[in-house]
């Protein structure tokens, strides 16, 4: 019987231990991606093969659009609490309410140009096929997607 | 002789330490050959001439066999005992041992795998969100 339950332990265990061992195995990029500085770049990297050079680039890219973006960001609440505060002091449309609303709409439309232009620059940064599939893959997440119905900042 | 006498010297054979009856010791009468044989066919004359007479009661039999199995139950075989029993003669068999061992380990290989893999597209789905929600500024709170 010794035997019989030394073979049936063998068998958990060497189940057990194989199970470990791929899991352990196949999650190590994502343990890496995760624990990086950066997640989301370091999953772009892996996600379009990118190599070092391409990635210190486009992490460069990355920084650099992202501190402009949090600036017009900043200028587009700005100018929503202004329209707000014009809005709740009038019942009519005034010229300097049309003047608010256009100048909303003119930094909605700078906030997308910027986007598209950080785009295509980390596009441009890419291998050319995986830049081509990296433009389709955010183009149809951001400007192609309804979430831009209202805006989240 | 009659009938009693005769049972009684038959159950006298028949009890322990009946051979004391007749002074001899049992080591005697095993190395004392006269004295067994003359034992021996003084009892299968007494055998020979044994007749019972009285009827069986009625459904003696029967009753016998009922005394035997309350006296005897069958042991009972747990559900437990006989998946232990299966597994000692299975593992017995090294064509069957090693296919169990061989199984187990493909099961968790290919566990392993499918978690990993699993784990592995809900991680990139989920950063890829974040990085989708970081470049994007109407998706999502950032910045």
């Amino acid at each position: 019987m010794k035997r019989a339950w030394l073979i049936l332990m063998a068998g958990v265990g060497g189940a057990l231990l194989a199970y470990a061992g791929l899991y352990y195995a196949g999650t190590a990029g994502c343990r890496g991606m995760a624990q990086s500085k950066s997640p989301e770049l370091a999953w772009l990297k892996d996600e379009f093969h990118l190599g070092n050079d391409e990635f210190a680039r486009i992490s460069k890219l990355h920084e650099s659009y992202v501190a402009a973006c949090a600036e017009r960001c900043r200028r587009v609440d700005m100018k929503n609490m202004e329209l707000k505060q014009l809005l709740a002091s009038t019942n009519a449309v005034t010229p300097e309410i049309a003047k608010a609303l256009a100048e909303t709409a003119q930094l909605q439309a700078e906030c997308q140009k910027e986007m598209l232009q950080h785009f295509y620059e980390v596009s441009q940064t890419m291998a050319p096929e995986q830049g081509k599939r990296y433009l389709a893959w955010v183009q149809e997440r951001t400007l192609s997607a309804d979430t831009h119905a209202t805006m989240q900042h | 002789m009659t009938l009693r006498r005769r049972r009684e010297n038959v159950k006298g054979f028949t009890r322990p330490g009946a051979y004391y009856e007749c002074g001899v010791r049992p080591r005697e009468i095993c190395m004392n050959g006269n004295k067994q044989t003359d034992n021996d066919a003084a009892l299968s004359a007494v055998l020979r001439d044994w007749r019972v007479s009285t009827a069986l009661p009625p459904r003696f039999q029967e009753q016998v066999w009922q005394r035997i199995a309350r006296r005897e139950p069958l042991p009972t075989v747990t559900p437990w005992a006989m998946l232990l029993n299966w597994i000692e003669q299975a593992m017995a068999r090294p064509a069957l041992a090693t296919t169990y061992v061989t199984v187990l380990l493909l099961v968790g290989l290919i566990g392993g795998y499918r978690q990993a893999q699993s784990v592995k597209t809900r991680t990139a789905g989920e950063l890829s969100l974040r990085y989708v929600q970081m470049v994007d500024p109407y998706q999502g709170p950032r910045h």
